[in-house]
């Protein structure tokens, strides 16, 4: 039956050569769509770790001249002044990098005989209250820290499974981390450049990292009672700019921030698969057309096989065959391409989304395929072979 | 005999509605995205407003300063053994290795000292781009983006002034207290937008500015007029203005006197940088001042590559084949089918021929035929797309950046059309057209 | 009128060559209804083809109004075609997404004619096949008569000399058939149109001047 069927598809050879091509284009749009698609979606769902729908974000410009105990002075002075503003729920001041801020600082080193590669974010003590964080263990660090031997760090969960799995405890490791810092604490998942970002290690520092008066902390996020953001934007403003003697103030809603640091990857995705949706359909459309010609062109044929005892079941799997046939030779060769990404390592997404993307690929273009043929076959077969073989 | 193959096209289209129907879906919807991708390009790298100068411009919105040291390696090439002694041939290759490096845009004292009298640029325009201002209006919050600039940028880049105009060199040099505001911002602050605006005074952080001009918002949100409101460089922040070193918050645009006149300017700024003397205590000792044309300054903000050639590669060729894939799909669609219509048409065609049609006129038939559907699904997804963009653009869905819908886009697209028909008619037309008459009689 | 010189015509598959005329003279003088017989498969539709240029021979030379035929694919062919013959066919030919009038003037699309003499001409014929009253209908919504009658009016249009009619009365009935036979009879006696026509029934046969018998691609009589 098999060779009966590729004779078939040989003598077809100028017919089938454009559904081939179309079901190749078609599979390497769709692989790769699928794949950028199930990459991301996996990103989206791993979860931020921490709260800003109610938080604003707020940078501001401290006096050049201040001394280190100028700057601490300030901090503590405008954190609670903020804090004293109806509405204002909890108050932390943030180093250079911001949640969806679009920066990151990245540290490595393998001193003591294993890379360690972390993101890094800087925070005041009131950073895990303000964030609502979650913690697996320990706690973030607070003002007696300040004066141990070695500065705090808390970690995410990411840096904790990806270096010390087996660890029974991180609390009071201290691990060579731009220098030697003791861990005070580890919270759960936590990422902070847009929900697409990935999940990885990442470590807080605290003050005692930060060189006071050459890059004091400028940054703030403010939690507000739900529901009170925009009542606090003013008088926030107000009390800043009296308190700094600067107006370079900017405070931004942190969600509406959020939907803008996710825009690089909602944008294209969307596009994307708008596109992919009305290509698909375009596509089945046209094989539904191509298909319902081919196949009634072979009338004669239909009714001569039914001569001969072919049942109309029959009749339309072979149809079915034959399309998917054709289809099967595409998808093959369209494999062989998509396969080559994961294996060169052409581009910096892990393999598996690529064999996801290849399969689902695969899974659409024959489901399409078979209920395009399937369709047209049926009705063929249900033909009169005496009607059929009397229309020559 | 023209309007006899239309009325025979719509008469076919109208009587097989279900592949009319499928060849205007395929049609109307390629097109339609063809049409926005144009526009979306357009509106980045076209020469609308205020960058009519395009081709006459080279941008260097920064500088990277590097600390490279030398890197001898020692490759052995050969060993081997001669009278019990070990004998090796080796290469000694010296190369650059960069420790580290910093990026971003300049001082004004190092633009002013190094880049301000280019000999072969016509003019300068110099802006800084870094800072915002927040502000309350009857409890309402807006936050505007705020650029200094000096008084050639208005010439360099020609902003559409609705109302007034720009700041002067006088205006500069006095440190006038003038701001230029684009449409969006003065209806925000305002509320309104009119004539009765220039002159009107506004709180802008703790400083009253009077406007001088309003203009229209660029299409692109550019980091090179990506503002809401524009003010004389020289009101900045007085450290700003004085700062020595090569880092600081402003960029640079260069006009040259012809289009190939950016190649002078772009060698020159590298024969500076090339020459350029860190002082002494400088913890670096290489300088790089970026300099690209306008597309591939497009091209390097979009992928965020510093080298222009490179970042034109991975831009537009990734873009170029992702839009042949996307619009090969429904052209082999449309082939497909035509082809395998046109089987249905076989006796058609053996009677034409019969009755004296030669093999041109089977041909010229086909393709009109597949002309007419094309400009029918065309105009449909022109009307798509038109709305589609008046849509995006309405509720700024793209972030800053406005879909352009001009003349140009329209023209492009109608070129698109005709190639699109022909593309998807001259195979099918041309299996047509050869048509063997008596075996297509036959039956 | 039409003239063949020792007309061979070979068809080649794959495998076999199969002689389909073999060595075929004829001449058709001008005003003649000649009439050509003989079993399924015996050439005659080859022979008409050959007559009618849409066919070429492996063989031989075709002269036609006085002119040898030597390219049978060029543009002068296919104006020949379209001034000097008509071509009637056993299952009709038309084409159904056109109307009947749209169906008449097509051979005159293929040569400079306005549209307004076109759908007077087109008219003519229609008027002249006794169809006037069906200009505007379907090809599929007429009787299999009716459909013979537009594509004679169609052979008619461009007023050629010469019609070729490959069984035109083959799908109909004898009824039918009888009134196809007298429309060409008629206009073989009032316009001198040469006509030549295969059939399989000797009663059409009989009307006409002159019987041609072929068998096996050879003239039998």
């Amino acid at each position: 039956m098999l060779s009966h069927l590729l004779k078939l598809m040989w003598n077809k050879r100028r017919a089938n050569v454009l559904i081939f091509l179309e079901i190749l284009l078609a599979f390497i749009v769709l692989f790769g769509v699928y794949t950028f698609t199930l990459y991301n979606f996996d990103r989206y769902r791993s979860p931020l770790g921490f709260s800003y729908e109610h938080s604003l974000g707020v940078r501001l410009d401290l006096n050049d001249q201040l001394d280190s105990a100028g700057v601490v002075e300030a901090h503590r002075r405008i954190r609670e002044e903020v804090m004293n503003l109806p509405d204002v729920a909890a108050v932390t001041w943030l180093g250079p990098v911001n949640p969806f801020g679009g920066n990151t600082w990245q540290t490595s080193n393998d001193n003591y005989g294993f890379l360690i590669s972390t993101q890094m974010m800087f925070a005041d003590e009131h950073f895990a209250e303000t964030a609502e964080l979650s913690f697996r263990e320990g706690r973030w660090f607070d003002e007696s820290d300040q004066h141990a031997k070695y500065p705090p760090i808390v970690v995410n969960a990411a840096f904790r499974d990806e270096y010390f799995p087996d660890a029974p405890t991180l609390i009071d490791s201290v691990l060579p981390i731009n220098g030697p810092h003791r861990v005070v604490g580890v919270i759960g998942d936590f990422k902070y450049q847009s929900n697409f970002a990935e999940n990885v290690p990442l470590t807080f520092f605290s003050h005692a990292d930060q060189d006071r008066n050459e890059q004091p902390f400028e940054m703030l996020i403010v939690r507000t009672h739900p529901g009170r953001m925009a009542a606090v934007q003013e008088p926030l403003y107000r009390s800043l700019v009296e308190l700094t003697k600067s107006t370079d103030v900017v405070i931004w809603d942190m969600a509406a921030d959020r939907i803008k640091a996710n825009r690089p990857v909602v944008i294209p995705l969307v596009i994307m698969l708008i596109i992919s949706g009305f290509l698909l359909i375009n596509i089945a459309l046209g094989l539904f057309g191509v298909l319902f010609t081919q196949i009634n062109r072979r009338r004669a044929e239909i009714g001569l096989r039914k001569a001969m005892g072919a049942t109309p079941g029959e009749i339309t799997a072979q149809f079915v065959r034959e399309v998917l046939l054709v289809t099967a030779a595409g998808l093959l060769l369209g494999t062989l391409f998509a396969v080559q990404v994961p294996l060169l390592e052409l581009l910096p997404i892990p393999p598996k989304y690529f064999y996801l993307g290849a399969v689902a690929a695969i899974a659409t273009i024959l489901l399409i395929v078979t209920v395009c043929a399937l369709l047209p076959s049926r009705q063929a077969a249900r033909l009169h072979p005496a009607l059929v073989l009397h229309e020559e | 005999m023209i309007k006899n193959y239309l009325t025979l096209a719509l008469k076919v289209l109208r009587r097989k509605p279900f592949y009319t129907f499928i060849s205007l879906f395929g049609i109307s919807f390629t097109l339609m995205i063809l049409m926005v991708l144009t526009s979306l390009f357009d509106a980045g790298l076209g020469k609308n407003r205020p960058l009519t100068k395009r081709d006459y411009l080279v941008v260097s919105p920064m500088a990277q300063r590097l600390l490279t040291v030398p890197d001898t390696s020692l490759i052995v090439d050969t060993l081997s053994l001669a009278d019990g002694q070990l004998r090796y041939d080796t290469t000694e290759e010296i190369t650059e290795r960069t420790v580290s490096n910093s990026n971003g845009p300049m001082s004004y004292r190092f633009i002013m000292d190094n880049l301000a009298d280019l000999e072969s640029a016509e003019r300068v325009a110099i802006y800084n781009d870094g800072s915002f201002t927040d502000g309350f209006i009857d409890g309402r919050k807006y936050t505007f983006s705020s650029y200094y600039t000096n008084a050639d940028y208005w010439r360099v880049l020609d902003f559409e002034f609705l109302y007034g105009g720009p700041f002067t060199v006088e205006d500069v040099e006095a440190a006038a207290a003038k701001v230029v505001l684009t449409d969006r911002a003065a209806r925000e602050y305002f509320g309104t937008l009119g004539p009765e605006l220039i002159g009107r005074e506004m709180e802008l952080g703790r400083r009253t500015v009077t406007v001088a001009g309003i203009v229209n918002r660029p299409l692109a949100d550019s980091p090179m007029f990506a503002g809401d409101v524009y003010l004389p460089l020289t009101t900045i922040d007085a450290r700003a203005l004085a700062d020595t070193d090569v880092s600081g918050g402003f960029s640079a645009v260069f006009e040259a006197a012809t289009p190939g006149g950016r190649r002078a300017i772009k060698e020159e700024i590298d024969f500076i940088s090339a020459n350029y003397q860190f002082p002494a205590e400088s913890n670096y000792n290489k300088l790089e001042i970026m300099n690209a044309t306008v597309v591939e300054g497009y091209a390097m903000a979009t992928v965020r590559e510093q080298d222009p050639r490179k970042a034109m590669r991975i831009l537009f060729i990734p873009l170029t084949a992702l839009i042949l894939l996307f619009v090969a799909l429904p052209l082999i669609n449309l082939i497909n089918l035509n082809v395998s219509r046109v089987f249905e048409r076989r006796a058609e065609i053996g009677v034409r021929k019969a009755f004296g049609a030669g093999r041109r006129d089977i041909l010229l038939q086909f393709i009109f035929e597949n002309l007419v559907i094309t400009v029918i699904g065309g105009m449909i997804g022109l009307v798509l797309a038109i709305g589609l963009i008046r849509y995006v653009n309405a509720n700024d869905l793209l972030g800053l950046t406005r879909l352009s819908l001009s003349y140009r886009v329209v023209f492009y697209y109608l070129l698109v059309i005709l190639l699109f028909g022909l593309l998807s008619g001259l195979l099918p037309a041309f299996r047509v057209s050869r048509t063997n008459v008596a075996t297509a009689l036959r039956g | 009128m039409i003239q063949l010189n020792n007309i061979s015509k070979s068809y080649r598959t794959d495998t076999i060559e199969t002689l389909a005329l073999q060595h075929m003279n004829l001449s058709v003088p001008k005003g003649e209804f000649l009439s050509i017989m003989g079993p399924s498969g015996c050439g005659k539709s080859t022979l008409l083809n050959i007559m009618g240029l849409i066919d070429e021979p492996s063989e031989g030379t075709v002269v036609l109004a006085g002119r040898e035929v030597t390219d049978y694919h060029g543009s002068q062919t296919a104006r020949f075609r379209n001034e000097q013959l008509g071509f009637i066919f056993q299952s009709f030919h038309l084409i159904n997404d056109l109307s009947v009038i749209d169906n008449v003037e097509l051979p005159l699309l293929y040569r400079r004619v306005g549209g307004k003499e076109r759908r007077e001409l087109a008219r003519e014929a229609l008027a002249h096949v006794g169809l006037s009253n069906r200009a505007t209908h379907f090809p599929n919504q007429l009787s299999g008569g009716q459909k013979q009658r537009v594509a004679i009016a169609r052979a008619i249009v461009g007023k050629p000399n010469i019609i070729l009619a490959d069984e035109p009365t083959g799908n109909l009935d004898s009824h039918m058939g009888g009134e196809i036979m007298d429309i060409l009879t008629r206009l073989n006696e009032q316009l001198g149109t040469t006509i030549v026509m295969v059939t399989h029934d000797e009663r059409m046969a009989k009307r006409t001047h002159r019987l041609v018998r072929l068998s096996d691609g050879e003239r039998v009589s």
